[in-house]
């Protein structure tokens, strides 16, 4: 897969997390809030590095959906969508790692990868998941 | 150049061929890299063995068995001690070492020392 096609897949992989950040965080507790509120700033930020990413190649990003099938019913089901969320902008970002020789853009892949372990790891210690962590996020 | 000399020539370069060494393969990055990550998971699951038993230890030393197993290592059967285990530390820096291999690797090696390196990143959350 192309490295335009790897980074296609991962702003498409992070307009959802940033969706599903915005309405999980209805459903939190105020403390448990601001860290989805960090959350979603920073998935909005690092859609927005390989949106850039793609602009540098002369590509237009794909738009978010207008709408994603994801409700969530309370407190609980936002932790589990939480815990989703990582773990599926994890495997967009570990695909790029592999799908890509560009030093800075490798580092990027490898940056993210890293940041969506630490909070799916937080998210799934919040949610009272076992286990905390994973073996190989993003495989 | 004279016919003898043509002749001469062509019967030699068979020769010449035949006993000259031929051009060595550049080495192989990949073997340095993986050995140093497999290296770094040995020491891990060292750190685990030396500390208390606690069923969060031993789902972390499993997960290193794993990462160990993804770089095609074997666990020595006799391993040095580990004096003082501090493991959020260790588990730190051998994320930082994974995730800088990783930029060097080919893109295969790359793959897995990126996730050994995320799940290594939030092994602190579990210890916390």
């Amino acid at each position: 897969m192309s490295t335009v096609s790897l980074l296609m897949a991962v702003v498409a992989a992070e307009h959802a997390a940033v969706y599903g950040y915005g309405l999980l965080g209805a459903r939190l507790d105020d403390a448990t809030r601001r860290v989805a509120v960090q959350a979603y700033d920073v998935h909005r930020s690092r859609r927005d590095r390989a949106v850039a990413a793609l602009g540098a190649r002369g590509v237009d990003a794909p738009v978010p959906l207008p709408a994603y099938e994801v409700t969530v019913a309370d407190r609980s089901a936002a932790l589990v969508l939480a815990v989703r969320l990582e773990e599926g902008v994890a495997q967009r970002w570990r695909d790029l790692v592999t799908g890509t020789d560009e030093p800075s853009l490798r580092q990027l892949a490898i940056g993210c990868l890293q940041e969506n372990a630490v909070r799916a790891a937080r998210w799934r210690r919040l949610a009272g998941l076992s286990p905390v962590t994973v073996a190989l996020p993003g495989v | 150049m004279s016919r003898r000399s043509l002749l001469a020539g062509l019967a030699a370069a068979p020769a010449v061929a035949c006993t000259s060494s031929p051009p060595e393969a550049p080495p192989d990055p990949d073997v340095a890299l993986r050995a140093a990550a497999v290296a770094r998971e040995v020491d891990l699951i060292s750190l685990y063995d030396a500390l208390p038993p606690s069923p969060v230890h031993a789902a972390l030393r499993a997960e290193h068995v794993e990462h160990l197993r993804a770089l095609g290592g074997v666990l020595p059967s006799v391993r040095p001690p580990r004096p003082d285990p501090q493991p959020v530390p260790a588990e730190r820096a051998a994320a930082a070492g994974h995730a800088a291999d990783a930029l060097r690797a080919s893109r295969e090696l790359a793959g897995v020392l990126a996730s050994l390196a995320a799940s290594e990143a939030s092994h602190p959350v579990a210890l916390a």
